[in-house]
């Protein structure tokens, strides 16, 4: 494979590089410069929010963790989206528009079944 | 500067169907939240309206001029168009078949027919797609709805199992689908099939570039392993008994009519468009030696099996198996003559391989395959009784004994299906291998075609073995009859009047299937 | 009914080319009823299928009506497609090819002539009258919807056998019909021996067809032939010297088929006989030369073979010797099929065919001999039966097989309008008959047998008045309606001289005049037994009731057509071709016969020679006075005198053998039927149970089980397995690429 092929993805190495360095950079500064106060509470494994589990990994989780994840990331990538329609609008237009609502619509749909089938309902 | 493609109605014309059918699918999920309150009597119908709109639209598209639309991404023409007809009256007759189950399991809820119809859309667009990633978002779209809808009945062991390996294999064979789609980009540079195709061309002529030919065998070798999970040919089969077997009875006959029509449609897309370049017979050989194993692994595995829904499902193997005769009639280079079962034997002078006539026959074939196996997967998922699913024996031939004294129509639909299997005249399924046989003995694949003939000899005994308990074995003391439902009985005779016409008057079809054999090959 | 139309007419109000492309309505509307009333009859009751199934043929009888206005009219005419001549008098409706194959094609058209016409009204006419008997016939059985649907699709059937313009449409309806005969025969399927009945008829008629095929394919053949010698030998092209209506009659020939009748009637023209010398070019006597079947035989032979296998065919459903023992047993179905089927019109399709082939018939004299003499044996053979038969319907049923001789006979001689004259004519009459022993049957808890019934005359005053009517219109003791087409026949056969066999007219004759002897005896026995003298001691019912309004009203109506047919069958009553008088008929028909009159006259095959019929009419009655008072005197008089004493042993014998119908079903049984039995039953344990089912299909069988069952043991169930195999299969075929593809 000739360079020349592969030269339109110089930017996303670009980006690798970047988002790479700037979390070594980060955790490095912070295990540097960071004061240190270690307690028995903040020495435990982080759950995400749940017991931490001594016993068995095979514990049995609840789905609910999934389905806001998975929300998470249905919204996180519309974002996405909307982000650099944002940024083009004016050379978009209405097509760009319409596009999008189309896209937005049918987000909602989901939202507005997953909401009324009570996936966001965390009590029950 | 940024540039926007123009598009216009033309661009979506194809993708009618396929937004007709998620619309549908919406709406279905909307009332599912919104009127749970009401009766869901409705939402079979719902999805039946949106599957004979699509079906209407597809059709209305079938006279088109095959073109490339949305910058080549998706193709607009009569082949696909067919295609998707099918795959909506697939879906269709399938959803028919699904209320009277449900009810049976208390399980009526909207998903079931919205992942019906999302499944469509994707199959939809899965035989429209003319680019590979397309293609594969378009594949997981309708392999995700498939996944759910194999473990809908989820509180049983069986369904469990069989969404669970569906999902596991299926995955697998998305990874290799995937894997060969990057080495093929990899030889190429592009994903756009007829981009691909071309310089596929390039590859095979040009010494220069020699060294990519393994990468691009080994792209076509993963990407057909990829489909052969779909369409089950052998050695990719071995999920297909167990998945049709635990799957809800409806959707067995929702993967065994339109998914199975749409993964071989994808892939005769992909290897026509792409196989236009590659010299020899390589793709002659790899797709009669599918063909020959799938007819033969098939046919054999069926012929032990007491078990209908499982017979049922190898049966689908050795019909993917007719089809891979069919398709593999389309890579005959005119010619060439080899000799041995699989190769191609000169015939008398004339004889040339017939493309379009090839298309139409696994057109037709496709079409009266869908309507024959939804059929007799909705007699006898109408039989089944939930109690007896957990101990294995739902669906043993003794549950059909006596058939046509207790439901003589019942018998009578089983029996047409059955006959449309096992390739009998005067039904549709005769006339399918007679057109797929035709072509392929006109392309000069005698010895592929004498094997397909003696397997359907042999597929005539399992297939008439259900024939003789019906007719002539008493009926069970105990044997339930099942509840009279209008959707299911509209379905069964639907689809038997559909089995009974395609096979005396072929014809009918005529106009709409002629055009079946344009494909879109890409400037 | 038929006095309703006046046929001369000049011109039919409206355009017959608009009638003309009705035509197919004819057809579908008994169909479209047939469909109906098996579908949904039982959901929609009696009443409502009652009604369905007679206004459909009622309909189709009112448009019959239309096309026999129509084709009585002058300017009633279609372009032949064989020839681009206009053919007049005739309604002619192509719907498109209906298959081919090969070099062979056959359309799906329909052909009214005046022949046609004439058909059409006997078939839904008397068949409307006898769905509205039948209504009240069957009344209390619960298949009713079962039987009009039979029925419907009987009448459809038949008339795609009448209106069919190619002998492969005509074949449909000739099995279409047999297939209804069966059903109907077998209705009360329930009882062994008429399910049995129904099958003797069926397989029977399966003869029959068989001879019919073959004849069929042979002229194909023949036409083929033609066609290529016209193409490829000079002496043939000279029969196709008319460049513009020759290349019309090859265009035809590969279009329309080669068994479109236009097709085989400019066939017909294009062949002269031997006998025409002082014309260049094929000729029957020619012999083929072309590659095929046929090479080597002469034109005249195949096509005397053809006609031949065809009269085979004639005589399994117009039921003549050899193949006739079907239809006494078809009485087991209920009395308005025989009736409607097995007197009125199925059996009458042979001799429609030949007067619809006439045309071919007259080119072949040994042909017409055969048909003569067959059906003059049978008119005789039957009616000697008839004498001992003490069941109403079977005598009835040995009557119609006698009559269908007599139509043979007239066809075999050449005088076609007569044979349909009498053909129309006994439909009227006998129809009215078995309505009668209907109506007697309803009356006297279903007793079929004339010595246990008897004096009916006053109980049941309607039945016995149409019944005496319809009678005389058999016998001709008066002369009504069957009186002068029967006579027609036997006058035609006085004095015509078929070519090469001179002793056939003659012969024919006396045969026939004994044969209406003979009928009037018989027909006066049943009469007298069953109406006359004192109700017999052991009858069922002490007292027999009347029928009902509808079937009486039925009654009445065919007696009055069997008397008011007598005027198409009065000689030298209207001017015809070359100035004569001839009957209503005769007249009538000459457009549609007048090809095979023309051939006839220009090849002498068949020649008539002018005379008065009036005496001969004189002594047909005399005989049939003869045959009548006989038969009254030993019935009346004679027989009851002798009560107790022995018949005179000549007569106790003849009378034993002719009660066994002279053991001709025990000949058969003996002859074909056991060692056919003991033939298959052979061949059945040795070929089929031992070689094919043991070691073919049984062993095949066995091992391919095997195969999969060790095979199943692949199927573990475990998706490590699954995926396993699936990647090992990728491996193969990837290996494979690389190793011998790139080498």
């Amino acid at each position: 494979m000739t360079p020349d092929a592969l030269a339109p993805y110089l930017p996303l190495l670009a980006v690798l590089v970047l988002a790479g360095g700037l979390g070594a950079i980060v955790s490095v500064m912070s295990a540097l410069l960071g004061p240190k106060r270690p307690s028995a509470v903040k020495s435990t494994i982080f759950e995400a929010g749940s017991e931490p589990s001594p016993g068995s990994a095979r514990q049995r989780f609840a789905v609910k963790f999934y389905v806001v994840a998975l929300l998470f990331i249905v919204f996180d990538i519309e974002t996405v989206f909307l982000y650099p329609w944002a940024v083009n609008f004016k050379a978009l237009g209405w097509f760009g528009y319409g596009e999008m609502a189309v896209f937005a619509v049918t987000l909602v749909i989901g939202l507005a079944y997953v909401w009324k089938k009570g996936a966001l309902d965390w009590e029950s | 500067m940024l540039t926007l493609p123009t598009l216009t109605s033309t661009d979506f014309l194809p993708l009618w169907p396929a937004l007709i059918l998620s619309a549908g699918a919406c709406l279905v999920l909307l009332s599912e939240v919104f009127l749970s309150s009401a009766s869901r009597s409705f939402q079979p119908l719902l999805t039946v309206i949106a599957t004979v709109l699509g079906a209407l639209v597809a059709a209305a598209t079938v006279f088109s001029v095959p073109t490339g639309v949305f910058g080549g991404f998706v193709v607009l023409d009569p082949f696909g168009s067919l295609v998707s007809l099918v795959i909506c009256i697939g879906v269709g007759l399938s959803a028919l078949l699904a209320p009277a189950f449900l009810r049976g399991r208390q399980a009526e809820r909207g998903e079931f027919y919205a992942l019906l119809l999302f499944g469509g859309a994707g199959m939809s667009l899965l035989v429209l797609s003319n680019e590979l990633i397309f293609l594969f978002i378009n594949l997981e779209i309708l392999s995700i709805a498939t996944y759910a809808l194999a473990a809908y009945l989820r509180r049983g062991p069986r369904p469990a199992e069989a969404g669970f390996k569906y999902f596991i294999l299926g995955a697998f064979s998305s990874a290799v689908l995937l894997y060969g789609a990057a080495l093929l980009f990899g030889a190429t540079r592009s994903t756009l099939l007829p981009q691909m195709g071309a310089e596929l061309a390039r590859i095979f002529t040009d010494p220069t570039l020699s060294d990519r030919q393994p990468l691009a065998y080994c792209g076509l070798a993963l990407i057909g392993a990829g489909f052969g999970f779909k369409i089950a040919a052998v050695p990719f089969h071995m999920w297909t008994p167990d998945v049709y077997e635990g799957a809800p009875t409806p959707v067995t006959a929702m993967m065994s009519a339109a998914v199975k029509a749409a993964a071989f449609a994808a892939m005769v897309r992909v290897f026509l468009v792409l196989g236009r370049g590659i010299p020899g017979d390589a793709l002659l050989t790899g797709f009669s030696t599918l063909a020959f194993l799938t007819m033969i692994g098939g046919n054999l595995l069926a012929l032990p099996q007491r078990n209908v829904k499982r017979m049922l499902a190898y049966s689908s193997i050795s019909h993917a198996g007719y089809l891979l005769v069919g398709v593999a009639s389309l890579f005959v280079k005119s010619g060439t003559t080899k000799g041995g079962v699989l190769g191609v034997t000169a015939l008398a002078a004339g004889a040339t391989p017939d493309t379009a006539g090839a298309l139409r026959g696994i057109l037709f074939y496709l079409l009266a395959y869908t309507v024959t196996t939804v059929g007799a997967f909705g007699v006898l998922g109408a039989l089944e009784r939930r109690d007896d699913e957990v101990r294995g024996f739902a669906w043993d031939l003794d549950r059909l004994a006596g058939l046509a004294q207790r439901k003589p129509a019942w018998a009578v639909a089983m029996a047409v299906f059955m006959l449309s299997l096992g390739g009998i005249p005067p039904m549709a399924g005769f006339m399918g291998k007679l057109l797929i046989f035709r072509s392929a003995v006109d392309a000069g694949l005698v010895g592929l075609v004498i094997v397909g003939v003696l397997t359907s000899a042999v597929g005539a005994y399992y297939y008439l073995r259900v024939v003789v308990y019906m007719y002539m074995r008493p009926a069970p003391e105990a044997g339930g009859l099942p509840e009279r439902n209008l959707s299911t009985e509209l379905a069964l005779v639907l689809s038997t009047v559909a089995v009974v016409v395609l096979g005396v008057l072929p014809g009918i079809t005529g106009t709409w299937l002629s055009r079946g054999g344009s494909v879109f090959l890409g400037r | 009914m038929l006095a309703l139309v006046n046929p001369f007419t000049d011109a039919f109000p409206g355009a017959p080319e608009n009638l003309a492309n009705l035509l197919w309505v004819i057809v579908a509307l008994p169909l479209a009823g047939a469909f109906l009333c098996g579908v949904l009859g039982k959901f929609m009751g009696r009443a409502n299928t009652n009604f369905l199934a007679c206004f459909t043929v009622f309909a189709s009888f009112i448009l019959s009506c239309l096309t026999l206005w129509a084709v009585g009219a002058q300017s009633t005419q279609f372009i032949s497609p064989a020839s681009g001549v206009p053919v007049r008098w005739a309604l002619w409706l192509d719907l498109g090819r209906w298959f081919s194959a090969g070099d062979f094609s056959a359309h799906y058209g329909f052909l009214v002539d005046r022949l046609t016409a004439a058909m059409l009204m006997v078939i839904t006419g008397i068949g409307f009258l006898i769905h509205l008997y039948s209504t009240e016939y069957m009344e209390h059985d619960d298949g009713y919807w079962r039987y009009f649907a039979y029925l419907n699709l009987f009448v459809a059937m038949m008339l795609t056998l009448v209106m069919a313009d190619n002998l492969v449409l005509l074949f449909v309806g000739w099995e279409g019909v047999g297939l209804c005969s069966y059903l109907l025969i077998g209705f009360w399927y329930r009882d062994t021996e008429k399910a049995w009945a129904g099958r003797k008829a069926f397989i029977t008629n399966r003869i029959g067809d068989f001879g019919f095929l073959i004849g069929m394919f042979l002229l194909v053949l023949l036409v083929g032939a033609t066609e290529q010698m016209g193409r490829e030998t000079a002496l043939g092209r000279s029969n196709f010297s008319d460049i513009g209506r020759a290349r019309a009659w090859v265009t035809a020939v590969h279009d329309q088929g080669p068994l479109n009748l236009e097709v085989l009637r400019e066939w017909a023209l294009r062949m002269p006989a031997e006998t025409a010398k002082d014309r260049p070019g094929m000729t029957l006597g020619t012999t083929i030369t072309t590659e095929g079947p046929l090479k080597g035989k002469t034109f005249g032979q195949v096509l005397t073979a053809a006609l031949l296998l065809l009269l085979l065919g004639a005589a399994g459903k117009s039921a003549q010797i050899p193949l006739y023992v079907w239809l006494p047993d078809a009485m087991a179905g209920p009395t308005p099929v025989s009736a409607l089927i097995h007197a009125a019109t199925m059996v009458t399709a042979g001799v429609y065919l030949f007067c619809r082939l006439s045309f071919l018939l007259v080119l072949s004299p040994t042909a017409m001999a055969w048909v003569a003499m067959i059906g003059a044996l049978t008119a005789i053979w039957a009616a000697l039966i008839a004498f001992a038969q003490d069941d109403i319907k079977k005598v009835l049923a040995y009557s119609t097989v006698s009559q269908l001789g007599f139509m043979f006979m007239g066809v075999g001689v050449g005088v076609f309008w007569a044979a349909a004259l009498h053909l129309v004519t006994h439909a009227c009459f006998k129809a009215c008959l078995f309505l009668g022993a209907g109506s007697v049957m309803h009356g006297n808890a279903d007793e079929t047998d004339i010595r246990r019934l008897g004096g009916l005359r006053k109980e049941m005053p309607w039945t016995w008045a149409t019944f005496a009517i319809a009678t005389l219109a058999i016998t001709g003791i008066v002369p009504l309606s069957g009186f002068f087409s029967k006579d027609a026949i036997l006058h035609g056969a006085h004095t015509t001289e078929v070519a090469g066999y001179p002793w056939v007219g003659h012969t024919v004759y006396w045969m026939g005049l004994f044969g209406a002897l003979c009928t009037a005896f018989y027909m006066t026995r049943l009469y007298v037994l069953t109406f006359e003298g004192k109700r017999a001691p052991d009858a069922r019912v002490p007292h027999a009731h009347e029928s009902g309004f509808r079937m009486v009203f039925v009654l009445v109506f065919l007696a009055f057509l069997s008397v008011v047919g007598v005027v198409w069958g009065i000689p030298e009553l209207v001017p015809g071709p070359g100035g004569r008088k001839v009957a209503l008929m005769e007249g009538y028909l000459a457009p549609a016969m007048n090809l095979a009159d023309r051939l006839a006259s220009i090849y002498d095959t068949v020649t008539h020679t002018e005379s008065s019929p009036w005496l001969g009419f004189a002594i047909a009655w005399a005989v049939a006075l003869v045959g009548g008072a006989t038969a009254w005197l030993v019935f009346r008089s004679w027989l009851p005198a002798r009560a107790g004493k022995p018949l005179p042993n000549y007569i106790a014998l003849f009378w034993s053998w002719a009660r066994a119908k002279f053991y001709v079903d025990e000949l058969y049984d003996l002859l074909i039927i056991r060692p056919f039995t003991v033939l298959s039953k052979g061949l059945y344990k040795i070929v089929d149970a031992g070689l094919i089912d043991g070691v073919a299909v049984g062993g095949t069988a066995g091992v391919l089980r095997r195969v999969g069952g060790w095979l199943r043991y692949t199927q573990t169930g475990n998706a490590q397995n699954y995926a396993t195999v699936m990647a090992v299969g990728l491996l193969i075929s990837i290996g494979v690429v690389l190793t011998w593809v790139l080498r």
